[in-house]
């Protein structure tokens, strides 16, 4: 499927790429403005690939900062091909990977296969007596989802990424984005089977 | 346009997945969830919403799935004013400054070395640009988008470099030239200023603007410079031919209207009228675009467009062209489709791709 090419524009905006010379300059007024804009959103973010527990806080701080310091230190050989959130994001995402990986934690490597779709159950343990019952329902769904779909999902819902550019940050297609999407659509509908 | 490798792809992620069983699945979920996404073009759009109306069941899945595809219901915890940026900066900062004091090295290194070269930069002052030059570069399977302090949006394609210059124009001239030195591939659109042309030289062609947004193209493995004129005018002169410095476009260069490709090899200008300008400014969308390339040419651009080192077999390759567009495709499935059309093999580990020549009869 080489076209119908999305609407939505891969050439980075211009504010981006400003900033993105700026810091390749060595302006760290530029470098502290990009860190105060992105450090608590993506803080949330990682949090939320560790699982979501308090537990993990410092944890997800310390990958977000880890990221920053890096950027920093190799600033004049940075590559950055899409928005500068697309390449934040997917940074985080991948140091949680590693993160999760060191924890001792099995993880579907990158252009692996998943094959079929079996979702695993939710846990519903904690749910049902709060007022908040279908959004405790969602949240836990949303964690049970298979790995490489929940990435995704979190990627596009929470990273708010285009389908494209969450293809071109993890090097898949936009074909196998749809289906992790898909995927993840299916497991959501089927565990909040019960609160309709 | 090769068919689409695709089907040959023994990738299962490409498949959809089953639908699930229930009387009312007659949408597919990688539709919906595209919708939900609003990634769904007009039709897609219409057509799910008069799915979600026409039963109120799938309304209902439709609600809870709203609620789950939204980042306030699923991650609370996720909000961005729970965490203090100003103590991480002031500790991202303590690490920084241990790289600072490096770079400070660095510094003075090089000062010591361009002390040796003092006749370099005599020559410099003698021809004194306004601000120093700016040199923008991007590597293998990068792009870059650079607003130039005159309002001229440049974005530069990868593997390629371009240096910035403004030079006052002197005695009777315009009082600015702007200058940019290419090597690669870039698109322009200049914000035009009469009292300051805005030049392009690339293989030792000069590209002038008249208002305009073009394209240059000018590897070094490319045998000439190629300007794609997509808005406006241009007026290109070869290598070795004056450059007016002003008034009005001299007559004894070329002069491209939107359409116009002009080819510059040596001191040859071939100009073609009406081309097809979106295909040759694909790369700016993400589509890499050959139009009757020659296969070598083919080759060096998806090695830099995907940052891949590209051997090819000492005896050459075949003088064959291709003509296709890739844009979503990973590497195996574009280099699938090229052997499938053409007398080559590609043998790809990593980053390597090794090239064998196959001959047609296959």
């Amino acid at each position: 499927m080489a076209s119908p090419v999305r609407a939505r524009p891969t050439v980075l905006p211009p504010d981006d790429a400003a900033l993105i010379v700026r810091i390749q300059r060595g302006d760290e007024r530029a470098f502290d403005e990009l860190f105060r804009t992105y450090y608590g959103p993506l803080c949330g973010f990682a949090l939320l690939h560790l699982g979501g527990v308090p537990a993990a806080r410092v944890a997800a701080e310390d990958i977000v900062q880890d990221l920053f310091a890096q950027l920093w230190s190799r600033r004049t050989a940075w590559e950055v091909t899409t928005h500068v959130r697309a390449y934040l994001y997917t940074g985080v995402l991948n140091r949680a990977r590693n993160h999760h990986r060191t924890a001792g934690r099995a993880i579907v490597e990158l252009g692996e296969v998943d094959v079929g779709v079996d979702c695993p159950a939710p846990d519903r343990s904690d749910a049902v007596v709060t007022a908040n019952e279908l959004a405790i329902a969602i949240r836990s769904a949303v964690a049970a989802l298979p790995e490489r779909a929940r990435e995704i999902f979190l990627l596009n819902r929470h990273a708010e990424l285009s389908y494209r550019e969450i293809a071109v940050r993890l090097g898949v297609s936009v074909k196998t984005v749809e289906f992790h999407m898909g995927r993840a659509l299916i497991c959501l509908r089927d565990s909040l089977a019960a609160w309709r | 346009m090769p068919t689409p490798p695709r089907n040959n792809e023994p990738d299962s992620a490409e498949s959809p997945p089953p639908p699930a069983p229930g009387p009312r699945e007659d949408l597919d979920p990688i539709t919906l969830a595209r919708f939900l996404s609003g990634e769904s073009d007009a039709a897609e759009s219409v057509r799910v919403q008069r799915w979600i109306a026409s039963d109120s069941a799938n309304a209902a899945v439709v609600d809870q799935l709203r609620a789950a595809w939204d980042p306030a219901v699923t991650a609370p915890m996720a909000r961005a004013d729970e965490w203090d940026a100003d103590r991480a900066l002031a500790r991202v900062r303590n690490q920084r400054s241990i790289h600072r004091v490096r770079w400070r090295i660095t510094a003075t290194a090089i000062a010591a070395a361009l002390a040796g070269i003092g006749i370099l930069i005599t020559e410099q002052v003698r021809h004194p640009t306004l601000e120093p030059a700016h040199s923008y570069a991007t590597t293998t399977g990068e792009r870059l988008s650079v607003t130039l302090a005159d309002g001229t949006r440049m974005i530069l394609g990868p593997a390629s470099r371009a240096s910035v210059s403004m030079t006052p124009g002197g005695a009777g001239r315009p009082a600015v030239r702007r200058e940019v030195a290419l090597e690669g591939e870039a698109y322009f659109v200049v914000a035009y200023d009469a009292a300051r042309p805005f030049a392009v030289r690339a293989h030792g062609a000069v590209t002038e603007d008249i208002g305009t947004a073009f394209d240059v193209r000018a590897y070094p493995d490319d045998p000439g410079a190629r300007i794609a004129v997509a808005e406006g005018e241009v007026a290109v002169a070869a290598p070795g031919e004056p450059v007016r410095e002003q008034g009005p476009v001299s007559t004894s260069r070329y002069q491209l209207r939107a359409g116009d490709v002009a080819t510059v090899r040596a001191t040859d200008v071939t100009v073609t009228r009406d081309a097809d300008i979106a295909a040759l400014t694909g790369w700016m969308r993400g589509q890499l675009v050959f139009d009757n390339a020659l296969l070598s040419t083919a080759l060096a651009d998806i090695g830099r467009w995907y940052d891949l080192d590209i051997r090819v077999p000492d005896g050459g390759l075949p003088p064959v062209h291709v003509t296709a567009a890739f844009a979503d495709e990973s590497v195996d499935q574009m280099l699938h489709a090229l052997a499938s059309a053409l007398p080559v093999a590609f043998e790809r580990r990593g980053r390597t791709v090794v090239v064998r020549v196959t001959g047609f009869s296959r």
